[in-house]
């Protein structure tokens, strides 16, 4: 276990102010196959953090135990401090005690898919203020302006009254984040965004990742994006096999890999 | 020239009889049999939504409830089911009012020839319809029900917001096939009284021993409410689907 990582796990017990999201000892089992191995994860405000890993290794399910898509076997999961209340389910694995909570908690947490999952039947103005106006109960009239001025943002103003199976995979994984801003979420959770889509329509998903990270927003990446991982994150973390491998300033990381794990990662990448 | 004589006859024939106050009531059967089809279908359209979510369900014995509904009354005649309703239906409302003492002892409580077909009928389009729902449920991309959870929308929002919409969207056309079988049992349920179109052509037919004729135009007519239902359902699903057509 490195020096950093035993750092966040610290922080992780006594939660500060600064801390957006703080995640302690998840656990998490698909039948006998332990996914999550006891993950600690500590993501201050403005935080950018890459979750590198290869397949299997654990990192989307990390994220999706973040915001109770996937419920973890144990473990704590702190949300701007706040701690997300469990119970013991009937197979003695914990569930969610108060759903209420963790709607209102996943409203804050905006999530951006693989495959885009933007509502087919709702066009691209709608999808952006379908939870804002349903779920935070803001105006309609203040939720459209938002929605309007985030696509002109992301570069898809003109595209506002189509149908998501009308477009291109990356204007729809930019739809999708300018539905995730529209939230004016606490932190955003990426589940390898540019993963789905063609060579060609990575590098303008990229670009409004990195104007996002730039602008100080919290974020935990999911990615096999390399370069966004050294030059646009704070921190990189490895999962191999269901635990953390390794966490650091990726500067440092990728000049020298802290473990043999990670070496190999990278080197593979850049065959 | 005498087939051609005679073929002249039978249309005058048939032109007095229906001018003579048969082709009206065939008119007025025409409008119960729809009156029937359509409060059917929104019977149906209930419990087969009902049933859907409870073949849908995690829950063992929901799923059981579910799965017997459609056993049943997708694999019971149709007549059967009517007969149950209407003398069934009879049966239990003048034993009922008998013991309540709201009829005399041998006076008899029918079961409201309408009330009775259409729930039988409405009983069975459900059936058909809890089919088409469940169907159309599982075609939603699972990825976009959890978007909904994950932006924390609630069960509720979820279904009205996101389930909803689709499910009637790729429902469209299983219901314009189930809104045929369900036209087409409306005709059974002549038995009970109502004086659908099936009724007013056999009452027609039998009175004045014009058997093919009546039974001709019913069938002619029957036809033409099937047919002009497939464009009608054509074009809802055009409207409903329209976010997966190319733009113009």
């Amino acid at each position: 276990m490195s020096a950093s990582l035993a750092a966040a796990a610290n922080a992780a017990s006594s939660p500060d102010e600064a801390s957006a999201i703080s995640v302690k000892d998840m656990r998490k089992c698909f039948g006998n196959h332990e996914v999550l191995k006891g993950i600690s994860l500590e993501a201050h405000k403005g935080d950018v953090i890459s979750i590198l890993g290869s397949s299997g290794s654990g990192k989307s399910t990390l994220l999706r135990c973040i915001n109770l898509l996937e419920t973890p076997d144990s473990g704590e999961v702190r949300v701007d401090g706040e701690l997300i209340k469990m119970k013991p389910g009937r197979d003695g694995n914990q569930v969610p005690a108060d759903i209420r909570q963790v709607e209102r908690i996943r409203a804050n947490l905006a999530m951006v898919f693989q495959s885009f999952n933007l509502w087919s039947h709702m066009t691209v103005l709608e999808n952006l203020v379908a939870a804002p106006t349903h779920v935070l109960k803001r105006p309609r009239a203040e939720c459209l302006e938002q929605a309007e001025a985030l696509l002109k943002r992301v570069g898809i103003w003109e595209r506002r009254n189509y149908y998501p199976p009308h477009m291109s995979g990356g204007q729809q994984q930019r739809a999708a984040i300018a539905r995730a801003l529209a939230m004016n979420p606490k932190v955003m959770l990426f589940d390898e965004p540019t993963s789905a889509l063609d060579p060609e329509l990575v590098g303008e998903v990229l670009r409004v990742m990195r104007s996002l990270a730039e602008e100080g927003r919290t974020m935990l990446v999911v990615t096999h994006e390399m370069s966004f991982a050294r030059d646009v994150s704070s921190k990189v973390m490895f999962l191999h096999k269901g635990e953390v491998d390794c966490l650091g300033e990726p500067k440092e990381m990728f000049a020298r890999a802290p473990t043999q794990q990670f070496g190999q990662f990278i080197a593979n990448f850049n065959k | 020239m005498g087939f051609l004589n005679s073929l002249k006859d039978q249309l005058s024939t048939a032109y007095e009889l229906l001018a003579a106050g048969w082709g009206l009531q065939l008119l007025w059967g025409i409008g119960w049999t729809l009156a029937v089809t359509m409060v059917s279908m929104l019977i149906g359209a209930a419990l087969g939504s009902l049933v859907a979510a409870a073949k849908l369900s995690h829950r063992g014995g929901l799923r059981f409830i579910g799965e017997s509904y459609t056993t049943v009354f997708r694999g019971e005649p149709e007549l059967l089911i009517i007969y149950l309703f209407y003398y069934g239906g009879t049966q239990i409302l003048t034993g009922v009012a008998r013991s309540t003492g709201s009829i005399g002892s041998t006076d008899i409580l029918n079961m409201p020839s309408f009330l009775g077909g259409v729930l039988a009928v409405g009983i069975i389009s459900g059936a058909y319809q809890a089919e088409v729902f469940r169907g159309s449920f599982l075609a939603i991309q699972r990825g976009e029900l959890e978007a909904a959870r994950a932006y924390g929308m609630s069960a509720w929002l979820r279904f009205r917001l996101v389930i909803m919409p689709q499910v009637l969207r790729l429902a469209v056309p299983g219901l314009g096939n189930v809104w045929q079988l369900t036209i087409k049992d409306s005709a059974l349920i002549s038995v009970t009284g109502v004086a659908e179109l099936m009724l007013t052509a056999n009452k027609a037919a039998r009175s004045t021993h014009h058997s093919l004729l009546f039974y001709t135009v019913a069938g002619i007519l029957y036809l033409v409410m099937t047919s002009i239902s497939t464009p009608i359902f054509d074009k809802a699903e055009r409207y409903t689907s329209r976010s997966f057509l190319r733009p113009k």
